[in-house]
């Protein structure tokens, strides 16, 4: 595996560390989460202009082709800085799913309102809905749901699975700001007519391509907040003095921030592999595997900002705890590493799931 | 090094009885719709509920009854505490009062301050905050820096205490201040009696991360009080905050925080017949047992006059991660869906997010872990 970043990639890292670093500090950040949209059409007007909603589509549909690594490069500095635009629903994962559907249609006239950051897409992944006399059923807790001008829906039609869009004006929506940022929503469909993406075995690649590319962009933005969270953990070792001597002048909590190092490495290969890989057909072994890897790491180091940060470190004021509150709602999303090891054991990963006498057979 | 030594003891006759009594209240009283509210119920205030307690004599109830308590035994009140917690009782407006302030006030007051401050306690309507912690002083105590200095006859307090649990809802705090100038560390420190009404007090909430206001800043400018607000004795501030440390860590408290999330696992395993989450049950209920040995065993030390400060240190180290796990656990056992509108899902996103704190607050782990190393004589 190469571990060089591309000039291209090393560009648009810096560029969007830059942004972030610059437009989104805490104390702004703080603001556009307490807003009444819970993120700044100002900032997402601005990542428009960079040209980060461009990423998800090839060249042919006016996009720069980006693979997982240069999602996996977003996702991390977005991490850092704790944003909470819509970006990985809409610009990841809707568009993923319009950049894989076949042309034709609305598609186009989509594509370009997204890529222009004009409006909003949200991706609903519930394939128990059903689409007969139109789409009709519950989904909860859809990200930027709440926001969004249109849906793309991976539902079931007699049984086979199809992949839709709709306005979302004519949804009923119910729509809520989540712990650690962003929004969502709970919406019911009844009877919604919908425009047919994809259907049977184009519509099933497409969801799996989807959920790859959201889960890697998860683990890889749990990267970025572990990063930017052990760095204040440990500057706030080296500068907090108790009993006469810094905090970090104590052998244990040494050691426990060597832990915390040692974990985010781990969480830094996790993020690189599922980013590799989720564009391959190997992406559902390979993003449960860094799923597992990532969601131990996370949950450790998410503890240990908040455990060696003492009191400050759970209060709303002070940024260390938004990075545990961030990391705890992605491995909320990203479900538990039990479940990840469950899904590598099903798809024959390292063990067989089955005893090897029946295998055999 | 003290082995520890755990001598459980004999729970009284009427064990049922109080355990009905408490129940019966709790389901009268606990009617509001807010399941969140039953985790982690002892931050939670509900003043209609601690009247009630109080009324039922549930308050206080080892104290002298010329005080407004009802001489109870210790072990009569450890009951009473477990099946409170165990409902998730709305306990916070007066947990504090009833657990150290009035002890402390029992213990070191004068007959002027037991008799203004006990029988209000124990009605369930005094409620109290205790003054320990501050900016340059966290796990580092003796780094306090607020002030007493004498005026008059009485003294004039400037200075800062922060995290004060319950400073938005108390009556009086218990703080603990520098009042000989010049003194270092545990020198020359007292504790003194302040009514939150007192002019030049301002309390500033901190909002948490989960939205909550449990914690404090108070600060103290000119704040005037007369002779009488000291107590116990002046210079001894130190040993007397510390050995109040020995109540606020050993009890239930420490180990049902996430108690209501184990009976709705409970009540899925006996649903659903599940053969992990019987497992699971079985393990956590053997975990329970063990932690509500130990912490007995000290209860009775305590109520034997004794000072089991390190054993508290070891259940409430062992209590905090227990119940820390006790989330994860579920999560990893559970297919739930946390984003769902049902019980165990709204229980495990909100006790996924608040647990990180148990292991702060009434001492961080790591000074727990540094008291049992002393314990041991490694330090």
């Amino acid at each position: 595996m190469n571990l060089q970043w591309s000039e291209e990639q090393q560009l648009l890292r810096d560029m969007v560390r830059r942004f972030v670093a610059g437009e989104y500090g805490f104390e702004q950040r703080q603001k556009f989460i307490a807003s009444a949209h819970g993120f700044s059409r100002e900032i997402w007007a601005a990542l428009a202009e960079l040209g980060l909603m461009l990423l998800s589509f090839s060249e042919a549909d006016g996009g720069m082709a980006g693979g997982g690594l240069e999602a996996s490069i977003v996702a991390e500095a977005f991490g850092q800085g704790l944003v909470a635009e819509p970006y990985l629903a809409s610009a990841v994962k809707a568009s993923t799913a319009l950049a894989a559907a076949p042309a034709g249609g609305m598609r186009e006239q989509w594509i370009a309102d997204l890529q222009s950051g004009e409006k909003i897409a949200a991706f609903v992944d519930a394939p128990e809905l059903d689409f007969a006399d139109g789409l009709t059923g519950e989904a909860i807790c859809v990200a930027a749901a709440d926001i969004a001008d249109f849906l793309i829906v991976a539902a079931s039609k007699a049984g086979a699975p199809v992949l839709l869009a709709l306005g979302a004006g004519a949804v009923q929506r119910d729509g809520y700001k989540l712990h650690g940022g962003g929004t969502a929503a709970d919406i019911r469909f009844e009877h919604n007519p919908a425009l047919v993406l994809a259907e049977g075995a184009a519509a099933a690649e497409i969801l799996l391509q989807v959920r790859a590319a959201g889960e890697a962009f998860l683990i890889a933005e749990a990267l970025g907040a572990a990063q930017a969270g052990f760095e204040l953990t440990v500057e706030y070792l080296k500068t907090r003095v108790q009993f006469g001597k810094p905090l970090g002048a104590n052998q244990a909590l040494q050691h426990r921030a060597s832990e915390m190092f040692v974990e985010l490495e781990q969480l830094r290969s996790a993020a690189l592999y599922a980013a590799v890989m989720r564009d391959t057909d190997e992406r559902e072994l390979a993003v449960a595997a860094a799923k597992y890897v990532a969601l131990k790491a996370m949950r450790f180091i998410g503890q240990q900002i908040v455990q060696l940060h003492g009191g400050i470190g759970v209060t709303q004021e002070y940024a260390a705890g938004h990075y545990f509150m961030r990391l705890t709602a992605i491995a909320a999303q990203l479900g538990t590493p039990e479940a990840a090891s469950a899904a590598i054991a099903a798809k024959g990963g390292f063990t067989s799931p089955a005893p090897y006498w029946e295998s055999a057979a | 090094m003290s082995s520890f030594d755990f001598q459980p003891p004999q729970l009284p006759a009427n064990e049922r009885q109080i355990r009905d009594q408490v129940r019966a209240l709790c389901k009268a009283h606990m009617t509001h719709p807010d399941i969140l509210r039953r985790a982690n119920s002892w931050a939670v205030p509900d003043l209609a509920f601690s009247k009630a307690l109080g009324a039922a004599g549930l308050i206080g109830m080892i104290w002298p009854q010329r005080y407004g308590g009802a001489e109870r035994t210790a072990l009569e009140r450890y009951i009473v505490l477990e099946e409170l917690l165990a409902a998730g009782a709305p306990v916070g407006a007066h947990w504090i009062a009833d657990r150290q302030t009035g002890p402390l006030i029992l213990r070191y007051g004068t007959e002027a301050q037991r008799e203004r401050w006990l029988p209000g306690i124990a009605r369930g309507e005094i409620y109290a905050c205790i003054g320990l912690s501050e900016p340059g002083a966290g796990s580092d105590l003796a780094a306090v820096r607020t002030t007493a200095r004498r005026h008059g006859d009485g003294w004039v307090l400037e200075g800062q205490k922060v995290w004060t649990t319950n400073a938005h809802n108390a009556h009086v705090m218990i703080a603990l201040i520098r009042s000989e100038e010049g003194s270092e560390r545990q020198q020359g420190l007292s504790q003194f009696l302040i009514p939150m009404d007192t002019p030049g007090i301002t309390v500033r909430p901190i909002i948490d991360l989960t939205g909550g206001h449990d914690f404090n800043e108070v600060w103290f400018e000119n704040v005037q009080l007369p002779a009488e607000a000291l107590i116990g004795a002046e210079g001894k501030g130190w040993a007397q905050a510390t050995a109040e440390l020995s109540l606020e860590r050993s009890g239930p408290e420490r180990y049902l925080s996430s108690h209501v999330l184990v009976e709705a696992l409970i009540d899925l395993a006996a649903r659903t017949g599940a053969e992990n989450l019987l497992a699971l049950s079985g393990r956590l209920a053997a975990e329970t047992w063990t932690l509500r040995q130990m912490s007995l065993a000290i209860a009775a030390k305590l109520a034997a006059g004794q000072d089991p400060a390190l054993e508290a240190a070891i259940v409430k180290d062992l209590g905090n991660s227990y119940e820390q796990e006790i989330p994860k656990l579920i999560q990893a056992a559970v297919d739930t869906d946390l984003a769902a509108d049902e019980p165990l899902a709204l229980l495990l996103g909100y006790l996924l997010q608040i647990s990180p704190s148990f292991s702060l607050r009434g001492g961080t782990r790591e000074i727990l872990k540094g008291i049992i190393a002393r314990g041991m004589g490694l330090r």
